[in-house]
């Protein structure tokens, strides 16, 4: 296989989209050719780029109410009325406490929960800022929450939940510790990242435990 | 990897009709606005890379969740509510001719970079250089990048979401990321 | 204090209850419902053992006590049902069995008590604080949670997200997307094959003997946990793995770890095979081993 033929290739295989055959030719071309690899780790270089960048972007202004008076005529009739559970009233007052525009660009960057790609290796304070900016008010926002329902919950839950924030909290501040005398180190941000996802995702889940449980 | 990994982006909300998608369906405002607001950042960042400007970017979510509402009762729970409405945006984006209310979907034209930098300065981990790199692509390459390297579609439904020929679509994605890598590497 | 909880469905049954004496009630319902409905099992007293079957009906069968309720609800979207009893009573036994069509996407939610689930290949998504879930089968997609409860599957979701705090979780079988959290949890993978996976703990140990797919990633953060990954025989990959003081162990090919530059921290890169998969590895302080199945 000549490096032409590689080269058009290269989308395919990087993309996981070659057959068996196909794809043993490209590496068994790849295995001996420095030009072609090169080529494909800069596709790889890219591809790992723009998996970093950020899926969402909050637009820079509300654009609720023009959605709602586009569709205004629709909602003439009443909206039927839902039992509000203790649950839904705990989203309801989490949405409203996270109001924030950090707080609620962090949230649509992906559901509470979920996981975060790791952060881009490049001017690492900054995002140091930013995933304090980002996090503290949330995780704040949700401890808050948790203590005000508190008596909802069993006495061993409890204890579960607070055991484990303990050791979250611990691995955070190992992490800024370390950051306070490495702050260049994109690795520890991660770090710390992974550790407040864990914060919040606890204390979302707890939020959302039906009373007595 | 990449695909992988945009396949990731794109199952992260399970398929069918959650409690809330549920309530909306049924009238609930409020649930709706949740539902907006839970989704609003991503339907924004596909719709300002399409389109390459802000303005129009802006334009083009607000006609994406007009549209979600009022198609609500269409949606069954085959995929995520977000693919669904990633779907609702594609659509958006490459059907010219759709009249919504009084303002009019203006066709897509070639970005220029400057239009995106306010729009993208305030998300945490923005690589701008990136952005604008993406932005300055020629039409055709950047819609397809975006929508198969960044929202994770295949080229079938890429082809079929746009009427292009899926042979088309991997030129315009050869071609997109050539021209990035380029770019980037200035 | 209870709120009480209205069922938000077309037709609200309230099930017929068969008194056999003072303590106990049967329960034994049978509706009709559509292939790929939505089963909603709320079960605060006890466990529940759900079953796919290739029937499109639902079929409840338990005993409870008589201070206990038991309410259903079943329409075109499928069913709801709900299992409560008096708060700070102690816990009867209360068996609950539901039939689902394979195909449902069912929701569970118990107290601290056991969910069992098998024959499903529509959805899950199953939340408990403590006891056991366990998952036989491969259902499309498995959303699992626990606090201190632990998590056992045995099959091959697609996609899968399991959530632990204390518990443990485990998984036998592959799965195309899938991510695993604890805190203190361990984590235990045996065999899988996974296009994506994703594990976290903070201080939970993570024994994942795994082949990642061609393009797959398989990604790893702890603060303080052992992540102990064996590939399978013939895995490709490329390995990045990066310590602030973990200890990092190479089975896997002769390239010896390094000390960063600066003396904070180890770092591995290293191919395996051909490379094309990507394992990378995060850890503060917990040590990694890498090696062969």
């Amino acid at each position: 296989m000549t490096c032409e033929s590689i080269e058009q290739m290269l989308d395919d295989y990087v993309d996981g989209a070659l057959d068996r055959t196909a794809t043993r030719d490209v590496e068994a071309h790849l295995g001996g050719c420095g030009r072609c690899r090169a080529e494909l780790d800069a596709q790889r270089a890219l591809l790992a780029r723009v998996a970093d960048a950020p899926r969402s972007a909050a637009p820079s202004r509300d654009l609720w109410p023009e959605i709602e008076r586009a569709r205004g005529e629709s909602l003439a009739r009443p909206a039927r009325r839902w039992n509000i559970g203790w649950m839904q009233i705990a989203a309801a007052v989490l949405l409203m406490a996270l109001s924030s525009a950090a707080t609620v660009a962090m949230l649509r960057h992906r559901p509470a929960g979920d996981v975060l790609p790791a952060t881009p290796r490049r001017a690492v304070a900054a995002q140091v800022r930013l995933v304090d900016a980002q996090y503290l008010p949330v995780a704040n926002d949700l401890a808050a929450l948790l203590a005000s329902h508190r008596a909802e919950l069993a006495p061993s839950t409890i204890a579960t939940v607070e055991r484990s924030l303990r050791v979250i909290d611990e691995a955070i501040a190992e992490a800024r510790a370390a950051l306070a005398s490495d702050p260049n180190n994109p690795d520890l941000v991660d770090l710390l990242s992974a550790g407040y996802r864990q914060k919040i995702d606890l204390l979302r889940r707890t939020t959302q435990l039906t009373p007595r449980t | 990897m990449a695909a992988v990994m945009e396949r990731e982006v794109r199952t992260w909300a399970r398929g069918g009709v959650t409690e809330l998608v549920r309530q909306a369906q049924a009238g609930d405002e409020a649930a709706f606005g949740a539902l907006y607001r839970e989704h609003v950042g991503r339907v924004h960042a596909l719709c300002l890379r399409l389109a390459g400007d802000r303005v129009r970017a802006e334009e083009l979510t607000q006609d994406t969740f007009v549209r979600a509402w009022e198609r609500l009762s269409t949606f069954r729970g085959d995929s995520a509510f977000s693919s669904w409405l990633h779907r609702l945006a594609v659509n958006m984006a490459f059907n010219e001719s759709r009249a919504r209310g009084r303002r009019m979907l203006r066709v897509l034209s070639e970005g220029h970079g400057e239009g995106i930098d306010g729009a993208w300065e305030h998300v945490p981990g923005v690589d701008m250089d990136l952005e604008r790199a993406i932005a300055a692509l020629p039409k055709g390459a950047r819609q397809v990048f975006v929508l198969h390297d960044i929202e994770g579609y295949q080229h079938d439904e890429i082809a079929s979401l746009t009427g292009i020929a899926v042979g088309t679509s991997k030129a315009h994605l050869f071609r997109a990321r050539r021209l990035l890598r380029e770019a980037l590497n200035k | 204090m209870r709120l009480s909880r209205t069922l938000s469905c077309s037709a609200l049954l309230v099930a017929a209850l068969v008194s056999r004496g003072a303590a106990q009630k049967q329960i034994n319902e049978r509706r009709a419902v559509g292939a790929r409905s939505s089963i909603r099992i709320s079960n605060l007293v006890g466990a529940v053992k759900v079953t796919g079957w290739d029937r499109d009906s639902i079929a409840v069968t338990g005993t409870i006590a008589d201070d206990q309720r038991f309410e259903m609800g079943a329409g075109p979207y499928g069913a709801k049902m709900y299992l409560d009893g008096p708060s700070g009573a102690e816990i009867k036994p209360a068996t609950f069995e539901v039939r689902v069509p394979s195909g449902a996407r069912v929701w569970v939610k118990t107290g601290n008590a056991d969910i069992e689930v098998s024959g499903i290949v529509g959805g899950l998504d199953l939340n408990i604080v403590g006891g056991r879930i366990r998952v036989t089968g491969s259902p499309r997609e498995l959303n699992a949670e626990a606090m201190d409860g632990s998590i056992e599957i045995e099959g091959s979701p697609a996609w899968l997200r399991a959530k632990s705090a204390t518990g443990a979780i485990t998984l036998r079988g592959s799965s195309e997307d899938a991510g695993f959290t604890t805190v203190s949890g361990l984590i235990t993978v045996i065999g899988a094959r996974f296009e994506r996976g994703r594990f976290e703990s903070v201080t939970g140990d993570m024994k994942v003997s795994a082949a990642p797919a061609m393009a797959g990633s398989l990604e790893f953060d702890t603060h303080a946990g052992t992540i102990d990954l064996k590939l399978a025989t013939g895995a490709s990959a490329d390995v990045d793995v990066s310590t602030i003081h973990g200890t990092i162990n190479n089975g896997l090919t002769s390239q010896l770890p390094l000390q960063r530059a600066d003396g904070r921290g180890n770092e591995l890169g290293t191919r395996v095979g051909k490379g094309g998969a990507l394992v990378r590895i995060r850890s503060f302080k917990g040590a990694v081993l890498l090696g062969r199945q």
